[in-house]
């Protein structure tokens, strides 16, 4: 058990791993002999495999990775400190050593702790700083010079926080508490049959992955030709975890709801072996063997034909060399087949999806992407089991206020609440803590609700009584004033 | 925010109302546990019963003792500790030993600013890194219909087509947003409550490492 907790916990090659250095995060891929750049520092990774996470290096002057020793804080003894700045005059011409001397000093090697401790005896106004300004100054340079780098294990906290500070646009802003919310929120555990649609680079459905633990199952829908997974990989999930994780093309998510789901090409498929079956509910299962039967055999046809093509073009160039013209035809053979394979494979995906998507009894949807949120809840909706939650991010405001609207006329849902996470931190330090100077000035909304039964034939006077019961008293203070 | 290892072991001080206990538990379910200290005997008793009743019993352990004095009676297994108790800084080094060797990550809730000063204090000679407070509100916003009234600001001339915003001008009436009565404009707004909870309490995360 405990060689069990040791593997885990160790740095391997392969894995995605993310260095951290004070509050910068970087993920990066854990291999041999590539250079990587992190906080104006250029070293190698090698000498991290196989350490535990968590553990703290150096960077050598030769590029490469030491781990750090702990070493004992240098207690600084009680230094004369004065009592105020009054008489400290800053005209940039306190410190002596120069950036010249600075440099060499690290050209000689000299630890990061030297270079501080340089740094505050070549000050002529560091005593004269109050005790304060002094630890202020300490940890500001310490900060600069002692290059310590932190290899952590991937996790939601951190990949959040990491996409957060440095591409926020790739996750539309989603800020970190805000995504916690939509976990809670959306009641994400392990077990359930979650829908998911976001266009968060992955991050938002490896959170999910990471709160289920493995267990349950995900259909992803995605725009375009694929879902974007770039975040997700980061993880480092076992690959279990992806055996129950599926994809559906939002571009047939109308069809699928009409009953008109066709198994035509695919969003991305360049190769076009269109073939219009349709494909009624009850006789699923039949048809789609006989279809896959006839989509084969047509394509094997199809690819004679382009191989009997590409003979006639290589008996031109290569006339003589028949060996070569055997060899090609088979590679051409394997490629086709190849191709095929992955066709099936897609088809059978295809699916597998639009079936779990079809019994409607989904415990929770999750929604976080650039689009217009209406559209999407309006029809992802009808996958949900009644009695289930469903969360949708949004950068702005005001596409979840005509979401919450149309959502009240279509009904089927209750406990509608949109709402913002504030998000404050602080210095917490003796005799100096206050919050920070800056904070988030937004992190995004979220409009959550619980889906109850739609009954078609009640939902328009219960809606228009529930939109009467939301808005009493400014109705009624609007009458006064008109009267007035 | 906080990390989850969905297989091992998760300490939590104060249960309380048991409302806390019950997320986690529903966060670290099937294959984690919650290790839950409640001092007060009746309240201790009570979330023994609730967690019964609600079946997930086998996925909590409460335990009625004071974890200042006596710790969470478990040691080298939790991979997040939750204090949720009057003085946390008594429970710090508690907290340390419950969780495993290899690290994790601790969570601390006060209302009062010293306690957090304490507690902060505490992690720094436990050794604890990264330790961090903030503060976290929720904002709920009403969606309202609002219709405000187009003030008169009276006619510059005698004739009936005004320069400014003129409500009864055909040519305002398709768009969005205008006029549906004579004299107001309507829109969407997502107004504020007028009072809203402001602080309950900081909270302050921070990580066990090796190092």
């Amino acid at each position: 058990m405990a060689a069990e907790r040791g593997l885990s916990s160790r740095i391997c090659e392969g894995d995605c791993a993310v260095l951290k250095r004070g509050d910068v995060f970087k993920a990066v891929p854990v291999l041999r002999q590539r250079k990587i750049v992190f906080e104006k520092q250029g070293f190698y990774l090698d000498n991290a495999i196989g350490h535990v996470y968590g553990t703290t290096f150096e960077v050598t002057s030769d590029g490469n990775l030491q781990p750090k020793r702990q070493v004992e804080e240098t207690t600084t003894e009680t230094k004369e400190a004065g009592t105020d700045n009054r008489n400290i005059v800053d005209d940039g011409k306190s410190q002596k050593l120069t950036h010249d001397d600075i440099k060499a000093l690290k050209d000689k090697g000299i630890k990061g702790q030297e270079i501080v401790q340089q740094l505050i005896e070549n000050s002529t106004t560091f005593r004269d700083k109050t005790e304060f300004a002094q630890d202020k100054y300490i940890k500001k340079k310490k900060k600069k010079y002692e290059a310590v780098i932190t290899i952590v294990k991937p996790s939601t906290r951190i990949l959040s926080t990491m996409y957060y500070a440095r591409e926020p646009g790739k996750i539309i802003h989603l800020r970190y508490d805000t995504l916690a919310q939509m976990l809670t929120l959306g009641n994400v555990r392990a077990g359930n049959k979650m829908i998911v649609m976001e266009t968060c680079a992955g991050l938002v459905l490896g959170a999910v992955m990471e709160r289920m633990g493995g267990y349950g199952s995900i259909i992803q829908m995605y725009p375009g030709g694929g879902p974007i997974r770039a975040a997700t990989s980061c993880f480092g999930f076992p690959k279990a975890f992806f055996n129950n994780l599926h994809e559906f093309p939002l571009s047939k998510v109308d069809s699928l709801l009409c009953g008109t789901l066709s198994m035509e090409t695919l969003p991305s498929e360049p190769e076009d072996t269109a073939l219009t079956e349709e494909e009624t509910n009850g006789l699923v299962d039949e048809k789609q063997t006989s279809v896959q039967g006839t989509e084969e055999e047509s394509s094997a046809e199809t690819a004679m034909e382009i191989n009997q093509t590409e003979e006639q073009e290589t008996m031109d160039i290569n006339a003589e060399d028949a060996e070569f013209k055997e060899n090609k035809e088979r590679e051409n053979k394997e490629n086709v087949r190849e191709k095929q394979r992955k066709q099936w494979e897609r088809m059978k995906k295809l699916t597998e999806a639009a079936a779990l998507l079809r019994e409607k009894n989904a415990d929770g949807l999750l929604v976080a992407s650039k689009f217009h949120p209406t559209p999407l809840l309006l029809s992802l909706l009808e996958f949900v089991a009644p009695s289930r939650p469903f969360v949708v991010y949004c950068q702005y405001k005001e596409p979840l206020l005509e979401c919450y609207t149309k959502l009240r006329e279509r009904g089927g849902v209750v406990n509608l609440k949109l709402s913002e996470t504030w998000l404050r931190s602080y210095q917490v330090l003796p005799d100096r803590s206050h919050p920070k100077l800056t904070m988030s000035g937004g992190g995004g909304y979220l409009l959550s609700g619980i889906t109850v039964v739609l009954d078609k034939g009640k939902s328009d006077s219960s809606n228009l009584e529930a939109l009467k019961m939301e808005e009493p008293s400014s109705k009624r203070c609007k009458v006064q004033d008109l009267c007035c | 925010m906080d990390d989850r290892c969905v297989t091992m072991g998760l300490g939590k001080t104060g249960t309380g109302s048991g409302s806390l206990s019950h997320a986690l538990i529903r966060t670290v379910a099937p294959t984690g546990h919650l290790y839950t200290v409640e001092f007060h005997q009746q309240r201790a008793e009570k979330a023994k019963e609730e967690f019964r009743e609600h079946g997930v019993e086998h996925l909590v352990t409460v335990t009625n003792q004071d974890v200042c004095k006596n710790g969470f009676g478990v040691s080298d297994i939790a991979d997040a500790v939750f204090l949720d108790i009057p003085s946390p800084w008594e429970a710090i080094g508690h907290a340390k030993s419950a969780l495993k060797a290899e690290g994790g990550r601790i969570c601390s809730f006060s209302p009062c600013i010293e306690q957090v000063q304490r507690t902060c204090l505490a992690m720094e000679e436990y050794g604890f890194t990264e330790i961090n407070t903030l503060e976290i509100l929720l904002r709920v916003y009403n969606v309202r219909t609002i219709s405000l009234q187009i003030p008169d600001l009276g006619k510059a001339a005698e004739d009936n087509s005004s320069a400014g915003f003129d409500s009864s001008n055909p040519s305002n009436q398709g768009s969005p947003g205008t006029n549906l009565q004579q004299g107001t404009v309507q829109f969407k707004s997502g107004v504020p409550l007028r009072e809203m909870v402001g602080h309950t309490g900081y909270l302050t995360f921070a990580t066990k490492s090796l190092f």
